[in-house]
C-alpha cells in the first residue's frame, strides 16, 4: 500500500462521517435536536484476512461515533453505528463472485442459514433515525445475522 | 403495529420496564402473557388492559425456581397458544462484599439474574423449533460490559446474559430463532429509586455523567425491545443492543 493509497481509502471510508457531522450538526444544535446514524460494519470489531486496512477504517467511525455522541448530547443530537454483516448489496455481490467457492462458505458461517438483504439494515437505520429510540446513543448496533457472535 | 399477531410473553411484567413492555406490546399489536411475584400490581394491570379491549393475562411464579416458573409458564400457553416473541426481564441488584456474601446468597442471586433467561429459552425453545419462528430478547445492563463500585456480582450475571445470548443465538438461528439482548443504561425504574436511596450522592452523578444530562424512562428501553422482537429486525441475532443515552461511551 502507497501513502496515496491510505490516504484516498481513509478519504472515503472514515473521513465522509465527520464531513457529514461536520454539515449537518449546525442546524441540529440550532434546533436542539436531531440524530445521526453512521454505517459501520463487523469489520469495526472483527475482521477477516485480506482485508487491511478496513478493519481500521470501520474501527476508526465506532470511535468517532462515541466521541460525536458524547460532544453532542447536550444538544439532544443522538449518533449511533449499525454494523451490516454480510448483506447482499452490489459490493458484497461483486466480492462474492470474485472467487468461486465465497459464496457457499459466506453462507455456511451464517447462523441464520443466509446473508441479509439491504432492507434488513435500513429498517434498523430508519429506527434509530427516529423518536422510537430517544435513549439509545453512542452505540454501535450490529446488524449481521449473529456471525460477530461467532469466533473463526 | 410491529408485533401483530405475536403471543409475547415477559418475566417481571409489573413495573418497571417490564411495566413498559406489557403497555408498549399490546400497542403494538401483541398478545401478551407475563409472569411476576407482585399479584396486586400485577392484576391491576391486566385489569386496566383488558378493560381497554386488549388480550392480557398474567400468573404469578417466581423465575429463580424452574418448577414454579414452568408452571405458571403453562398455565399461560395453554390458554394463549404458543409463545412467538419473549423477553427475560426480571432481575434484581446486588451490592454485596466478596468476602462477607454467603453461598446462598449468591446461589440465589444468580438463579434470578442470570438462570431465569436458560429457563426462560428452555419453555419457550420447543414451541418456536417446532414453528421455526421465533425472538427473545434477554436484559442485560451497561454492567455487562462495565461497571460502578459496589455492584459485586451484579456485573457477573449481566455479562452472563450477554454470553448467553451469543450461544443461543448460535444454535437457534438454524430454527430461524433470534436470540438478542438489550443493555439498558440508567433508567428511571423502581429498581433505580431503590440503588438511589442506598446510595444518595449516586443520583447527582449520575446525571452529571449522562451525556444528554438526563436518566432513559422505561418506555424509551421498551420500544427498543420491542423493536428487536418484531420482524423489523429479522437480520439481528447474537447482538447486545445498548440503551443508554451513550453513558457507555464514556468512562468514569
Amino acid at each position: 500500500m502507497t501513502d496515496k493509497e491510505w490516504d484516498d481509502f481513509f478519504a472515503v471510508d472514515m473521513k465522509p462521517v465527520w464531513l457529514t457531522a461536520k454539515l449537518a450538526l449546525p442546524a441540529m444544535r440550532k434546533a436542539k435536536g436531531g440524530s445521526i446514524v453512521n454505517i459501520c460494519s463487523i469489520h469495526g470489531r472483527l475482521t477477516y484476512p485480506g482485508f487491511f486496512p478496513y478493519g481500521a477504517a470501520k474501527s476508526a467511525v465506532l470511535g468517532l461515533t462515541r466521541n460525536l455522541a458524547l460532544d453532542e448530547g447536550k444538544h439532544e443530537i443522538r449518533v449511533n453505528a449499525v454494523s451490516p454483516g454480510y448483506i447482499l448489496t452490489d459490493l458484497t455481490k461483486g466480492w462474492l463472485a470474485a472467487e468461486s467457492g465465497r459464496t457457499e462458505r459466506a453462507n455456511s458461517i451464517q447462523p441464520l442459514g443466509r446473508m441479509g438483504e439491504p432492507n434488513e439494515v435500513a429498517k434498523v437505520v430508519t429506527f434509530l433515525l427516529s423518536d422510537k429510540s430517544t435513549y439509545v446513543s453512542g452505540s454501535d448496533w450490529a446488524v449481521d445475522g449473529g456471525l460477530g457472535a461467532r469466533s473463526a | 403495529m410491529i408485533l401483530k399477531g405475536e403471543h409475547l410473553f415477559v418475566t417481571g411484567g409489573a413495573a418497571g420496564i417490564g411495566e413498559a413492555i406489557v403497555l408498549g406490546g399490546v400497542k403494538e399489536g401483541a398478545k401478551i402473557s407475563f409472569v411476576d411475584i407482585d399479584d396486586a400490581k400485577a392484576n391491576a394491570l391486566v385489569e386496566k388492559l383488558t378493560s381497554e379491549g386488549h388480550q392480557v393475562q398474567y400468573q404469578k411464579a417466581d423465575v429463580s425456581k424452574f418448577e414454579t416458573f414452568k408452571a405458571g409458564y403453562d398455565k399461560l400457553v395453554s390458554t394463549f397458544g404458543p409463545v412467538t416473541v419473549a423477553v427475560s426481564n426480571a432481575g434484581r441488584n446486588s451490592y454485596a462484599d466478596a468476602v462477607e456474601y454467603a453461598e446462598e446468597e449468591w446461589n440465589d442471586f444468580f438463579a434470578l439474574d442470570l438462570k431465569s433467561s436458560w429457563y426462560l429459552a428452555k419453555l419457550c425453545l420447543p414451541d418456536m423449533r417446532k414453528k421455526k419462528y421465533g425472538s427473545i430478547v434477554n436484559i442485560s445492563s451497561i454492567h455487562g460490559r462495565m461497571s460502578r463500585p459496589n455492584f459485586f456480582p451484579y456485573s457477573a450475571a449481566k455479562g452472563g446474559i450477554i454470553g448467553l445470548s451469543r450461544n443461543l443465538a448460535l444454535d437457534e438461528g438454524k430454527y430461524g430463532i433470534r436470540v438478542n439482548s438489550v443493555s439498558p443504561g440508567t433508567t428511571a425504574t423502581p429498581l433505580l429509586k431503590s440503588y438511589m436511596e442506598k446510595f444518595p450522592d449516586e443520583k447527582a452523578h449520575a446525571l452529571s455523567v449522562a451525556p444528554n444530562a438526563r436518566f432513559g424512562s422505561p418506555e424509551e428501553i421498551a420500544n427498543v425491545i420491542l423493536f428487536a422482537l418484531s420482524k423489523d429486525a429479522s437480520f439481528i441475532t447474537g447482538a447486545d443492543l445498548m440503551v443508554d443515552g451513550a453513558l457507555h461511551a464514556r468512562y468514569a
